[in-house]
């Protein structure tokens, strides 16, 4: 029993730790300015532009996401052919290497592409960007969905007449949605945190994290931290809210 | 009607192959086996989920074998009843087909009545059984299979679900086959049966004649056949058959001749096919017991002594060693009667030609 105890004492401990070193900076900075300072920085109209632009950005990002991370988590999680591990593999690449590296491919991808066509210091880039370094979270929090819809369930849709892709859309989709809703909030999130690929491939317009980059190395921490206070309050406010909205609309899998 | 032609398919190491088999219309064939002997594999074949290497699967004579699974109007129930969580009961039955007409038989068929403001997750094994059945007849399948349907159900509703799929399937002349390793359910459910094993079809037929006399040692341990000796043939010209023993007449039409089954400690006159080692199946409703030796033209008389009695269910197996040892059933009643116990001398009875020999 006292083995026990210790046990939990040590387990509430080393958790305690682990949970202050992510809280700690993260109150800091969330009460790091006074109301004040954070109002007239709300006025300003680079900021308000850079803010909008980082959430526009992310939600293209989160929805071309969807659209093109969906059909291949469900390809992932359903299908076996050759090279499934390879693609699987390809990614989770954007996990494993540094943002900054990512920048420079893209960069090096769209560098001849026509002045027209470009994404090179525009929206399209910042799109692009966020969504190399965070599709993989939601192929792979779909993918986890899809494999938990039993099989057998699908292949009863198939066996009662409907077709793959009504099976896909009346069985898989709706059974598969918490994940998905998962997935497209932590891609959200992921997109709107980018600094590392976005400052290499588009530095001008400047998204929240490059806005709060320039302003530290351009004019010091002063200038800087109440655009960082603000953006990561409506991050947080937005994320609280989604997930409210995530867990009042669990469907339940079952036999 | 549902017919198979050469059906066959390699997966791995594991060759699954069917040369023919028929169900009838209306009729419901039980495929028996034990566990990865094939039974699902077939089913997939069967519904379309997986393709076959070679082969023909005829639905009334249309081939369906390149159709895919929702073209084939054969329906499928598993073990889990699968029910979709995001649809509500009626939702799930009308799945597939919205007749309101034959939604209300089916409903009505199947008791489903109280159901039907239910929410899925609350409702029994059984009742979430019920909807899937009714859920798959609903698109009036040309065939239904059932991969071990009733197994995840409790004992206690088991019954009623058998009942009610036993009621529907007599109403709608449904043609299907059911894949179980549940004896019980098997001899239950099927007009006919088969027994697979190790991908192989061994032995069809109907549930009296597989479970009476298994065409190879190897099913008969399969179906937990009690009585079954290895030892030698020898043939014998002394066989006093008497000419109204119709069933050894029969065989010996058959090719068998009179033996002796010798193990290490008894001898049975038997009919074999062969002779040098073999196996003898004496089934225990095939054996008289008494408490005196009694007259009759049987060959096969011994005198034992009772070891075990065991209480199965509502019957109860006795064990009597008279050199071998053989399992009899009786009733309790019949117990009581003649006073039986461990230790009590009595006399086993049998023809030679009750005796299946391999």
């Amino acid at each position: 029993m006292k083995q026990l105890t210790l046990w939990n004492a040590a387990l509430t401990a080393l958790s305690s730790i682990c949970l202050l070193v992510v809280l700690v900076p993260v109150v800091y900075l969330m009460f790091g300015s006074p109301p004040s300072t954070l109002w007239e920085t709300l006025q300003d109209r680079e900021v308000l532009d850079s803010l909008g632009l980082t959430f526009f950005c992310g939600f293209v990002a989160t929805l071309t996401g969807l659209l093109l991370g969906t059909p291949l988590a469900y390809l992932l999680a359903r299908s076996d052919f050759r090279g499934k591990h390879l693609v699987q593999g390809i990614i989770d690449v954007p996990i494993v290497i540094p943002h900054p590296v990512a920048g420079i491919a893209l960069l090096l991808v769209f560098a001849n592409w026509g002045q027209d066509l470009s994404p090179i210091g525009n929206w399209k880039g910042i799109v692009i960007a966020m969504f190399f370094v965070s599709v993989s979270l939601l192929v792979n929090a779909a993918q986890e969905g899809f494999r938990a819809v039993p099989r057998e369930m699908e292949w009863t849709s198939r066996s009662l007449g409907r077709g793959p892709v009504a099976t896909f859309f009346r069985v898989a989709l709706p059974l598969s949605r918490q994940n998905l809703l998962t997935g497209s909030i932590m891609m959200w999130a992921r997109s709107i945190s980018e600094f590392g690929s976005i400052v290499i491939l588009v530095y001008n317009p400047k998204v929240a994290s490059v806005l709060i980059y320039d302003r530290f190395a351009s004019f010091g921490l002063s200038y800087s931290l109440p655009v960082a206070v603000i953006l990561i309050w409506l991050s947080v406010i937005l994320f609280f809210l989604m997930r409210t909205f995530q867990e009042r609309n669990i469907p339940v899998v079952g036999h | 009607m549902l017919a198979i032609e050469d059906l066959k398919r390699s997966l791995g190491h594991f060759v699954l192959e069917i040369p023919k088999l028929v169900v009838d219309k209306g009729e419901t064939f039980v495929l028996l086996g034990p566990t990865g002997a094939g039974k699902s594999s077939f089913l997939e074949l069967l519904a379309g989920f997986d393709q076959p290497d070679q082969g023909r699967i005829l639905v009334n004579g249309c081939d369906v074998s390149s159709l895919p699974p929702d073209q084939r109007q054969i329906s499928i129930l598993f073990q889990e009843a699968h029910l979709f969580p995001h649809l509500d009961i009626r939702e799930n039955i009308q799945y597939g087909a919205n007749d309101s007409i034959f939604f209300d038989q089916l409903v009505d068929l199947l008791g489903l009545q109280q159901l039907l403001s239910k929410r899925g997750e609350v409702l029994s094994g059984g009742e979430r059984q019920l909807v899937a059945l009714a859920r798959a007849l609903m698109v009036r399948p040309r065939i239904l299979l059932l991969d071990e349907p009733f197994s995840s159900i409790d004992p206690e509703n088991r019954k009623t679900v058998i009942e009610a799929f036993r009621r529907v399937h007599s109403q709608l002349q449904i043609t299907s086959l059911a894949v179980t390793h549940n004896f019980e359910e098997g001899l239950y459910l099927g007009h006919r049966l088969g027994i697979l094993m190790e991908g192989k079809l061994v032995q069809t037929g109907t549930p009296q004649e597989v479970f009476f006399r298994p065409a190879t040692p190897e099913i008969a341990r399969f179906l937990g056949a009690e009585n079954l000796f290895a030892g030698r043939f020898e043939s014998t010209s002394d066989f006093p058959h008497t000419s109204d023993d119709l069933e050894a007449k029969t065989q010996w039409e058959e090719g068998y001749f009179s033996a002796l089954f010798r193990t290490d400690s008894a001898t049975l006159h038997v009919l074999a096919d062969h002779e040098g080692p073999g196996y003898a199946l004496v089934q225990p409703q095939d054996i008289t017991l008494s408490l005196e030796p009694i007259r009759s033209s049987a060959l096969n008389k011994f005198r034992g002594k009772i070891e075990n009695v065991t209480l199965r269910g509502s019957i109860v197996q006795v064990e009597i060693n008279a050199g071998l040892v053989f399992k009899v059933f009786i009733t309790p009643q019949s117990l009581r009667d003649m006073k039986l116990d461990k230790g009590s001398k009595v006399y086993l009875t049998f023809k030679a030609s009750s005796v299946k020999t391999y």
